[in-house]
């Protein structure tokens, strides 16, 4: 009989111990950092919010007073930026799903496609914000503005629902598909009668993650739409989002920590709020179906 | 007919797009490459007034943050997954997974925000000045944590049931089934999360920005304020113009260029392994 050399440990058991508690220590710390930033944020920001907070116009540039103007924007900005992508998304969705044509080949366009859009998820939200400032800003010369924050903000998110919408869509049974070939569908019908409304809560369900990718996005944003913190009266105003007002709050703005710290709970708020009631819907209609 | 053409034209505005983002970044870099000498990006310091362009501080930074990121998650998502898979019971593993669920969803700032609020004094009282590589490091693990071990634990989950099955009967100690068992068939997985997580930490930019310190010199330390590319970026477009503008759309693509071949690289590592 020849244990294994364990060194430290002794035996196999000690080391198997050893495993296990470092594993629980391990799943400890990032859920103990994680309840230090929710107690922080909790009650950093309890003094500062009320529900006026919601409907004042920020003074002092953002120490006192609310965040209304800002949430309208932000509201603008993202409404915007989903405008812009779903059309694209679908239509690329449908294209990268579309069974009626040759059988996909390692090299065809559709590949390509695939890899460019699996590419665009890849850059830095940053080089969007770069890349959109010299476009819109300069190029089209819309300068800061909502319109160029939300086309900027669209084409960023668009590969994220695209790859949603294509999930959903190949979850339709093949079977399916023939029958409708079989039927004589064109493929029009087929993806209006049939994809669309088979589809439908999943393709919500993608949305819905745009959504909250594009509300929680900052730098993409930064030199797009801009810093104002008035309340916008057209798209081509200048207006500042939610999580650029927190950043500004926290970096530039001495004595507006309590501010950050409310307009902080409410972008969590509203994304919980947002992702909760969704997919409890998603799954209420899954169970009535 | 109006149908195929809308499919058409939205897939290749897909293609479009990336060819349109990446010869903006490659035309300005070009323009700053060819009348300003290489060798001024690679010595000397940061100051565009002075015509002076050193971005290797800013791209070691930036490196060096998520590098440190990238050491501190790797063991701490694999054991934490190894956690949440094999050892905790399935109630209190599935309440684990919700709220990293709802963690991985919270926006970089309010990270950042927390940095600042929180990790900086703490490190400032330790070592001055606290804004640091070190509060960078930490910020980004944080922020990548949750949806890593989400994912790492994913991969366990796949592990084939009756191999783990067969290794109890045999009675393997933990260690030899952990090595013999999971670690062959998650490793590919593990190493492709790890490469995709990485890229995230070195495209992020608020949470670095509000927590790093910001200075563009070299770090000699942990302690030391560092600059990212990201971060660079950031704080100089607002008032840049002219070479001291493609200077930073050359960050840009400097930025852009090691996310993509990350990104390629855990793809094409992920499909190799799988036809196999």
């Amino acid at each position: 009989m020849k244990a294994a050399p364990l060194g430290l440990f002794r035996s196999a058991k000690n080391l198997d111990r050893f495993i296990i508690v470092l594993s629980w220590i391990c799943i400890l710390i990032p859920i103990l950092a994680l309840m230090s930033l929710t107690w922080d944020m909790g009650s950093k920001a309890f003094g500062a919010f009320s529900f006026d907070f919601l409907w004042q116009d920020p003074e002092r540039s953002g120490r006192e007073g609310g965040i209304f103007p800002i949430l309208v924007s932000t509201f603008y900005v993202v409404m915007l930026a989903l405008l812009v992508a779903f059309p694209v998304a679908l239509g690329c969705a449908f294209y990268l799903c579309d069974r009626s044509d040759s059988p996909r080949s390692r090299f065809g366009f559709r590949t390509f496609v695939s890899t460019a859009l699996d590419a665009l998820t890849a850059v830095p939200s940053i080089v969007f914000g770069i890349v959109g400032n010299q476009v819109f800003c300069r190029y089209f010369d819309f300068g800061y503005s909502l319109l160029a924050g939300g086309l900027t903000l669209g084409i960023m998110i668009w590969p994220y629902m695209t790859r949603a919408f294509q999930e959903t869509i190949e979850g339709v049974p093949r079977d399916i598909y023939l029958q409708s070939r079989s039927l004589g569908l064109s493929s029009y019908t087929y993806f209006r009668r049939i994809i669309l409304s088979s589809c439908l809560p999943g393709m919500l369900l993608g949305v819905v993650l745009a959504l909250s990718r594009a509300l929680a996005e900052t730098s993409a944003l930064l030199f797009t739409s801009g810093y104002s913190d008035r309340l916008p009266e057209s798209l081509f105003d200048s207006g500042r989002v939610l999580s650029i007002h927190i950043l500004d709050l926290a970096m530039n703005v001495t004595g507006g920590d309590q501010n950050a710290y409310a307009s902080g709970v409410v972008l969590i708020v509203f994304l919980l709020l947002i992702n909760t009631l969704f997919t409890a819907s998603f799954r209420l209609y899954r169970k009535m179906i | 007919m109006y149908f195929r053409f809308y499919k058409a034209v939205s897939a290749v505005l897909a293609i479009l797009v990336l060819l349109v983002v990446l010869f903006l970044l490659s035309a300005d870099s070009y323009k700053v490459l060819s009348s300003i000498p290489l060798s001024k990006f690679v010595t000397g310091r940061w100051s565009p007034s002075s015509g002076e362009y050193n971005l290797l501080p800013m791209a070691v930074g930036g490196l060096a943050a998520s590098m440190g990121a990238l050491l501190i998650v790797s063991p701490l998502s694999v054991f934490g997954a190894m956690a949440l898979q094999l050892f905790a019971p399935r109630s209190l593993a599935s309440a684990v997974r919700k709220i990293f669920e709802l963690m991985s969803g919270i926006p970089s700032v309010i990270f950042g925000l927390w940095g600042l609020g929180v990790l900086v004094p703490l490190i400032g009282e330790w070592t001055p000045p606290g804004a640091s590589l070190l509060a960078a490091i930490l910020v980004l693990s944080l922020m990548v944590l949750p949806s890593t071990i989400l994912l790492v634990s994913q991969a366990l989950n796949e592990v084939p049931k009756d191999q783990m099955a067969a290794s109890f009967a045999l009675s393997l100690s933990l260690a030899s089934q952990i090595r013999a068992v999971i670690f062959p068939f998650v490793f590919t997985r593990v190493v492709s999360v790890l490469c995709l997580q990485f890229a995230r930490t070195l495209g992020e930019t608020m949470a670095v920005v509000m927590v790093a310190g910001n200075i563009p010199s070299w770090p000699t330390s942990i302690f030391d304020p560092i600059r990212t590319l990201t971060g660079h970026i950031a704080l100089e477009m607002p008032y840049a113009e002219g070479l001291h503008r493609s200077s930073l759309m050359l960050s840009g693509l400097l930025l852009c260029l090691p996310s993509l071949i990350l990104f390629y690289l855990a793809r094409s590592y992920l499909e190799s392994r799988r036809s196999l």
